[in-house]
C-alpha cells in the first residue's frame, strides 16, 4: 500500500501503511474484546461472583493493558500505520465500513493512556467501592466503558469511532447514575447523555458530509484526500466536527454536563472525566488534523473556544467549595488548553497535555476520593484542613499532582502546558496566549486553594470524623500516578519538540505550510520563565489568602469577595440560562404542540382518565366532533396537498 | 393433455395446473390463508378438533405429495409439515383450543417464511445485477425485492407477536376463536399489498388487512377503549379509503391504465391531463398517508394504538407500517416517477412535519403505549426519507428500515405487555419505576429496544437510520436529513426518559412483578437477539437488501 503522507518536513516521517493480521497488531482486536467479555461475564454471573467480580474485571483491563504494551512495542520498533483487517460491519450502496483497526503512533499513545490509567482505576475501585451493594455491577460497567473507549480509539473509520463514541456515552450514563438513589445523580446522568446527544447531531451531520465529500469514511481515505477539500467544505466540516468534540470534551457551550457528572462515584470521575472520555474530542480533532489544517479559519475558532473555556472554567473553579467540583471545572479548563493546542496547530503538544493531564488529573481525583473516604464522604473543602498528618501518602501524592497541574517544573504539567502556550504564541495567536496565561495563573491559584484547604492549616471538622489513610489498593494507584505525574513530562517530552513530539510526527498533519508567524519578538527563552512566574504568582497569592490567614471561621473566612466572585460562585448563571432556553422554551414548545394535538384536533381533552370511559361517553365523544374533528383535519390536509400540487402543476 | 382434461372439469383448475410456476409467486400467502380457514372450521367443531384437523392434514398431505411429485420439493414438504402441525398440537394439548390455534398459526407463519426463503432461492436468487423480479397473474402481482422484504417483515412480526400476546389474550379473556384466523388474514392482506402491482389488487389487499384490523382492535369487547379504538379506526379508515379510491380513479381517468407500470409509462406523456393526474396523486398521497400515519393524517394513531389490545397494537405498529410502505414505494417509484417534481417536495414536507411533530408530542406523554404510538409516527417520517430519495438506495434503505423498526417496536411493546399484565390497566411511566432493579432482564430488553428505536449504534435501528439518511443525502435532501437527525435527538429524550425511569429510580414496593410468560420471554428474547445481531453483523442481510432494488416496472 502507498505510504500515508502527513508531514512533509522529511522523508523519515512518512508512515508506511502496513496491512497485517499477525504479530501484536494482529491480536489487537482482543484489546477491546476482552473488557467486553469481562462486562458480559461479570453481568451474567453477577450474584455468583460477588466480590470476585472485581478480579475478573481487573484481569480484563490488565490483559488489555499488556496487549496495548505489545502493540506499542511493535509500533515503536517498526513505525508504520498498521491496518488490521476485520469483518465488514456495513457494506451497502457504496458505503463500506469494517471493524478494521487503525493503529499508528497516535493510537498507541491513546491505547496506553486508556488502558494504563483504566487499569489503575479498576484497582483503586476495589477499595473505594468495597461494601457497595452493587459492587459487581460497578465493575461490569467499568469494563463496558473501557471496551467502548477502546473501540473509539482503535476504529479505522468515522463510523466505528462513532460506535465507540455512543457506547462511551451510554456506559458513562450508567456510571454517572450509578448511585441513582440520590436524585442529583440521576439528573446529572441524564444531563450528560442529553448534552452529548446534542453534540452527536453535529457529529452525525459531519459524518454524512464527509461521506458525501470523500465517498468513504475510512481515515486513510479522509487523510489522503483532505488536501483536495474546498475551503468552504473544509470550514463547515471542521466546525461540525468541533460541535461533536465540544460536547464530549466539555467545551463552551456544551461543557455544562461535566461538573454535574461528578455526582458519580469518584473512580468514575477519574476515569471518565479526567483521563479518558473527555479526551475523545481531542483525539477526534487530532486524528482528523489533515482536515483541520485545510481551514485555518475554523482552527482559529477552535483555539478561541478553547481559550475562553479555559478561562471561564478556571474563574468558576476559584470559588467552588466542593473538592470534586473544583477538579471538575479544572478538567474543563485543562481541556480548554488542549483545544487551544489543536486550534493553534500544536496537535502533538495537545496530545502531550492529554497524556500528562490523564496522569495528574487522574491522580488528583483519586486523591480526592481518598480524602472523601477518610472524611465520611465529606466534599466541602471548608470542613477539612490539616489532613497532612493523617494521610501522608495522599498528602504527598496530591502535592505532586498540585504542582504538576500548577505548572511548576519539573513536574509533568509544566512541560505540556508551557509548550501549548509557547506554540500558540509562536504561531501568532497572541490573544489566545494572553488568555491562556491568565487561565494558567488562575489554575495555579485555585489548585493551591484546593490543596491548602484540604491538607494544610488547622482541622476545621468536628471530633466525630477520624481521618485515616486509605487501604493499600487505593494508595498504590495514587503512588503510581504520583510517580508518572512527577516524571512523566520529563521522560516523554522534556524539551519543546522532544521525543514524544517526534514519535507522533507521522500521525498528525504538518502545519509547516500554514505560514504561521510569531505573535511578537519574544522567544522561548523568555516565554518559559514567564510561564514559571505565572505559576508561582498563582501559588503565592493562594498562599497569602489561604495559609497565612486565620480560616477557623470556615466559609466565612473566604477572602475573595465581590460581584465577580459571586458570579463565579454561581457559575455565571449558565445553567440557569440553559434551563430557561432549553427546558422552559423546549417544554413550552412541546406543551404547545401537544395542546394543538389534543385540543385543536380532538376537540376535547383526550387520553386522560381513559379508564372511566363509559359507552355514553364514547358516543358523546363521537358526536361531540371528536371523529368529526379528525375527519375535518383529514380533509384540511387533503385540501392543502391538493392545493400545493395544483399550484405546482398550473405553474 | 392433462390441461384439456382438467379444463373440462373446471376452468379455474385449468389455470392452476399449467401455471403452477406462476402460483409460486403467492405460495407464502396460500399457506396462512388455508390455515385461517381451517382454524375457523376448528372453531366451529367446538372441542372435537380432530374431526377437522385430520381431514385437513390429509388434504395437506395429498397436496404436498402432489407438489413433490411435480418436483417442487420444498413447498411440498412445508405443506405436509404445516398440515400435520394442527392434529399434532391437538393431540399434544387436548382441550386447550387457544394453544392449538396459536401453535397451528405459528406453524403456518413459519411455513410462510420458509416459502419466502424458497422463493428467494429459486426465483429471486440474485444475480450480479440484483434480484430477478417475477410478474404473476397477468401483471396483477409483482414478486420482487419489495414483496420479499414485506413478506419477511410481516410474517416475522406476526410470528413474534403470537407467543408474546398469547398469555395476554388469555388473561384478558379475549382469546376468542377468531383471533388467530383474523391475524393470519391480516398478514396475508399485508403480504398481498407488498406484491400488489395494480391499483385494484392494491386496494383490495389494503381493505383485507384493514377490515381484519378493525375487528382485531375491537377485540376486547368489554373494554371501552378498545371499542372506541375500533370504531374510530373504522370510521376514519373508511374515509381515507374513500379518498384513496377516488385518487386511484382519477389516476385511471388520467392514464387509462390500472397496472402500475402502465401508469408509470403514460403519466408523463404530453397527452395525459396533468391536472387530473396531479389531483389523483394528491388524493392517493392523503389516503396512503393515513394508512402509514404521516402527520397531519396521523391523529387516529395514538387513540387506536392506546385503545387496542397491546399485542394487536404491536402488530399494527410493526407490520401495517411495512405493508403500507410497500404500497408507497411501489406507487411513487413505479407509477409516479414521472411526477417526481410534484411529489418529492410534498413527501419531504410531510416527512419533516411528521418527524418533528411526533418527536415533540411524544415528549410530554405519560402513557407508554401513547409514547410508542408517537414514536411510530416519528418513524414513518424517517422511513419516508428513503422514499423521497427516489433512488435504488432510497428503496432498499426504506425496506431495511422497516424491518429494523418492526423488530424494535415489537420488542418494546412486548415488554409493555408484561407490565400491563401486572396491573391490567394503562402502563404509565410510573409503572416502570425501578424495573431495572426488580426485573433487570425485562428492563434490559425494553431498554435495548428503545435504544434501537432511538438509533444508537450497535443496534439494528442505527443501521436503518444510517442507510435512510445516507440515501437522503445522496439524493440531495440534506435539509431533510438534518431535520431527521434533529428529530432523532429529540426522540432520544423520551426514549431515555423511559430508560431512566427504569434504571435510575427506586422501585415501588407495592407494585407486583411484571408477568412474564414463556411465550413472551421467547418472543422478546428473539427480538432482542435480532436487534443486536442486525446491529453488529448485518452484512449477510445487507447483501440481500442491496439486490432488492429490482422492481417490476
Amino acid at each position: 500500500m502507498a505510504p500515508i503522507v502527513l508531514a512533509v518536513e522529511g522523508a523519515n516521517v512518512v508512515n508506511d501503511v502496513v496491512e497485517t493480521s499477525t504479530g501484536a497488531v494482529g491480536a489487537a482486536w482482543l484489546i477491546p474484546v476482552i473488557p467486553l467479555l469481562g462486562f458480559v461475564l461479570v453481568l451474567s454471573l453477577n450474584r455468583r461472583l460477588g466480590h470476585q467480580a472485581s478480579l475478573v474485571a481487573i484481569a480484563a483491563s490488565g490483559i488489555s493493558f499488556l496487549l496495548s504494551l505489545a502493540v506499542a512495542a511493535q509500533v515503536l520498533a517498526d513505525p508504520a500505520t498498521y491496518l488490521r483487517p476485520l469483518p465488514t460491519w456495513i457494506a451497502v450502496g457504496g458505503l463500506e465500513v469494517g471493524f478494521d483497526l487503525f493503529i499508528d503512533q497516535l493510537t498507541v499513545v491513546m491505547l496506553l493512556v486508556v488502558t494504563g490509567v483504566g487499569f489503575l482505576i479498576h484497582l483503586y475501585s476495589v477499595g473505594y467501592m468495597h461494601g457497595d451493594e452493587r459492587y459487581a455491577r460497578f465493575f461490569a460497567y467499568l469494563n463496558l466503558f473501557l471496551a467502548s473507549m477502546l473501540i473509539l480509539v482503535l476504529g479505522s473509520n468515522l463510523l466505528t469511532l462513532f460506535l465507540g463514541w455512543e457506547l462511551v456515552g451510554l456506559s458513562s450514563y450508567l456510571l454517572i447514575g450509578f448511585w441513582f438513589e440520590k436524585m442529583e445523580n440521576a439528573v446529572a446522568a441524564k444531563k450528560a447523555f442529553i448534552t452529548n446527544r446534542v453534540g452527536d447531531v453535529s457529529f452525525m451531520i459531519a459524518m454524512f458530509l464527509a461521506f458525501a465529500t470523500f465517498e468513504s469514511l475510512d481515515f486513510l481515505v479522509l487523510i489522503e484526500a483532505a488536501p483536495d477539500l474546498g475551503a468552504t467544505t473544509a470550514f463547515v466540516l471542521v466546525l461540525l466536527l468541533l460541535g461533536g468534540a465540544a460536547a464530549k470534551s466539555a467545551q463552551i457551550p456544551l461543557y455544562v454536563w461535566l461538573p454535574d457528572a461528578m455526582a458519580g462515584p469518584t473512580p468514575v470521575s477519574a476515569l471518565i472525566h479526567a483521563a479518558t472520555m473527555v479526551t475523545a474530542g481531542v483525539y477526534l480533532t487530532v486524528r482528523l488534523s489533515p482536515i483541520l489544517v485545510q481551514s485555518v479559519g475554523a482552527m482559529t475558532i477552535i483555539a478561541w473556544i478553547g481559550a475562553f473555556t479555559a478561562l471561564l472554567a478556571a474563574l468558576i473553579a476559584v470559588r467552588q467549595d466542593d473538592i470534586k467540583k473544583i477538579l471538575a471545572y479544572s478538567t474543563v479548563s485543562q481541556l480548554g488548553f488542549m483545544f487551544i493546542a489543536v486550534g493553534t496547530g500544536a496537535f502533538r503538544e495537545g496530545i502531550f497535555h492529554l497524556v500528562t493531564h490523564a496522569f495528574f488529573k487522574g491522580l488528583l481525583f483519586l486523591a480526592a476520593g481518598s480524602v472523601m473516604h477518610a472524611m465520611n464522604n465529606q466534599t466541602d473543602a471548608w470542613k477539612m484542613g490539616g489532613l497532612r498528618k493523617a494521610m501522608p501518602i495522599t498528602f504527598w501524592t496530591s502535592g505532586i499532582g498540585w504542582l504538576a497541574i500548577s505548572g511548576i517544573p519539573p513536574f509533568a504539567g509544566f512541560f505540556s502546558k508551557d509548550q501549548i502556550l509557547t506554540e500558540a504564541y509562536l504561531h501568532g495567536y497572541g490573544g489566545v496566549y494572553v488568555v491562556g496565561l491568565i487561565a494558567a495563573i488562575l489554575t495555579a491559584f485555585y489548585m493551591s486553594r484546593w490543596f491548602f484547604l484540604i491538607f494544610l492549616g488547622e482541622p476545621r471538622f468536628g471530633d466525630e470524623v477520624h481521618p485515616h489513610e486509605s487501604p493499600r489498593s487505593m494508595t498504590t494507584p495514587l503512588i503510581v500516578l504520583g510517580v508518572l505525574s512527577a516524571i512523566g513530562g520529563l521522560a516523554l517530552n522534556p524539551v519543546h519538540r522532544g521525543p514524544l513530539f517526534n514519535f507522533l510526527e507521522p500521525s498528525v498533519a504538518s502545519v509547516a505550510e500554514l505560514g504561521y508567524e510569531p505573535a511578537g519578538p519574544l522567544t522561548e527563552a523568555v516565554l518559559i520563565p514567564i510561564a514559571i512566574v505565572a505559576a508561582l504568582l498563582g501559588i503565592g497569592l493562594a498562599y497569602l489568602a489561604y495559609v497565612r490567614r486565620d480560616l477557623s471561621l470556615g466559609r466565612m473566612s473566604e477572602p475573595i469577595k465581590g460581584p465577580v466572585a459571586e458570579l463565579a460562585e454561581r457559575k455565571f448563571f449558565v445553567d440557569e440560562l440553559y434551563e430557561a432556553i432549553f427546558v422552559r422554551a423546549g417544554g413550552g414548545l412541546a406543551t404547545a404542540v401537544t395542546w394543538f394535538d389534543s385540543r385543536v384536533i380532538d376537540g376535547v381533552v383526550n387520553g386522560s382518565g381513559a379508564g372511566s370511559m363509559a359507552t355514553a361517553r364514547v358516543a358523546r365523544r363521537l358526536q361531540n366532533g371528536l371523529v368529526r374533528g379528525y375527519v375535518a383535519w383529514l380533509l384540511v390536509g387533503a385540501l392543502a396537498i391538493v392545493g400545493v400540487l395544483l399550484v405546482q402543476v398550473v405553474r | 393433455m392433462s390441461t384439456s382434461l382438467l379444463s373440462a372439469v373446471t376452468p379455474l383448475l385449468a389455470q392452476i395446473a399449467p401455471v403452477s410456476v406462476e402460483w409460486s409467486a403467492v405460495a407464502p400467502e396460500l399457506l396462512p390463508t388455508a390455515m385461517a380457514l381451517v382454524l375457523l372450521l376448528v372453531a366451529i367443531a367446538r372441542g372435537r378438533e380432530l374431526i377437522v384437523a385430520v381431514p385437513a392434514a390429509l388434504i395437506a398431505a395429498a397436496v404436498g405429495i402432489w407438489l413433490i411429485s411435480m418436483a417442487v420439493v420444498v413447498p411440498g414438504a412445508v405443506v405436509i409439515a404445516v398440515g400435520f402441525a394442527l392434529p399434532a398440537s391437538a393431540v399434544a394439548f387436548p382441550r386447550r383450543q387457544s394453544l392449538i390455534r396459536a401453535f397451528s398459526a405459528a406453524a403456518a407463519l413459519v411455513g410462510a417464511l420458509v416459502l419466502t426463503g424458497w422463493q428467494y432461492a429459486t426465483v429471486l436468487a440474485p444475480t450480479a445485477g440484483g434480484m430477478t423480479s417475477q410478474e404473476a397473474l397477468q401483471g396483477a402481482l409483482a414478486n420482487d425485492g419489495i414483496a420479499f422484504f414485506t413478506r419477511v417483515t410481516v410474517y416475522l412480526s406476526a410470528l413474534l407477536i403470537l407467543p408474546i400476546g398469547y398469555g395476554y389474550l388469555q388473561e384478558r379473556r379475549i382469546n376468542r376463536a377468531e383471533v388467530e384466523p383474523l391475524l393470519l388474514l391480516t398478514v396475508v392482506g399485508m403480504a398481498a399489498l407488498g406484491t400488489a402491482n395494480d391499483l385494484i389488487t392494491m386496494f383490495v389487499a389494503l381493505e383485507v388487512l384493514s377490515i381484519a384490523l378493525y375487528v382485531l382492535s375491537g377485540l376486547a369487547r368489554r373494554d371501552r377503549r378498545s371499542q372506541e379504538a375500533s370504531l374510530k379506526y373504522f370510521v376514519l379508515g373508511a374515509v381515507s379509503s374513500a379518498i384513496l379510491l377516488y385518487g386511484m380513479a382519477l389516476v385511471y381517468v388520467a392514464t387509462g391504465s390500472l397496472d402500475l407500470a402502465g401508469i408509470g409509462s403514460s403519466i408523463g406523456l404530453v397527452t395525459t391531463p396533468r391536472v387530473v393526474a396531479a389531483l389523483g396523486l394528491a388524493l392517493v398521497t392523503v389516503g396512503i398517508g393515513f394508512k402509514i400515519s404521516l402527520a397531519p393524517f396521523h391523529f387516529w394513531t395514538p387513540d387506536v394504538y392506546q385503545g387496542a389490545p397491546t399485542n394487536i397494537t404491536a402488530f399494527m405498529a410493526a407490520a401495517t407500517k411495512a405493508a403500507g410502505f410497500a404500497a408507497v414505494l411501489r406507487l411513487y417509484m413505479v407509477a409516479f416517477p414521472a411526477l417526481e417534481s410534484l411529489w418529492v417536495p410534498i413527501l419531504a414536507g410531510l416527512a419533516a412535519i411528521t418527524m418533528l411533530y411526533g418527536a415533540i408530542v411524544a415528549l410530554v406523554q405519560g402513557d407508554l403505549k401513547r409514547i410508542l404510538a408517537y414514536s411510530a409516527i416519528t418513524h414513518a417520517g424517517y422511513a419516508i426519507i428513503g422514499v423521497t430519495a427516489n433512488s435504488d438506495a432510497g428503496l432498499t434503505s426504506t425496506l431495511w428500515y422497516l424491518l429494523t423498526y418492526a423488530i424494535g417496536t415489537i420488542g418494546a411493546f412486548g415488554c409493555v405487555i408484561a407490565l400491563e399484565r401486572r396491573r391490567r390497566g394503562e402502563v404509565t411511566l410510573k409503572e416502570l419505576r425501578g424495573l431495572g432493579r426488580t426485573s433487570p432482564l425485562l428492563a434490559g430488553i425494553l431498554a435495548l429496544s428503545l435504544l434501537s428505536l432511538a438509533g444508537i449504534p450497535a443496534t439494528a435501528g442505527f443501521i436503518g437510520k444510517l442507510l435512510v439518511f445516507q440515501a437522503g443525502i445522496a439524493a440531495g435532501l440534506t435539509w431533510l436529513v438534518i431535520i431527521g437527525v434533529l428529530s432523532s435527538v429529540i426522540a432520544a429524550f423520551f426514549y431515555l426518559r423511559i430508560a431512566a425511569t427504569m434504571f435510575l429510580e427506586e422501585p415501588d414496593p407495592e407494585r407486583g412483578l411484571p408477568v412474564v410468560s414463556t411465550g413472551l420471554s421467547l418472543g422478546v428474547s428473539v427480538a432482542a437477539t435480532l436487534i443486536i445481531y442486525l446491529g453488529v453483523y448485518p452484512q449477510p442481510f445487507l447483501q440481500i437488501v442491496e439486490t432488492a432494488a429490482a422492481l417490476v416496472r
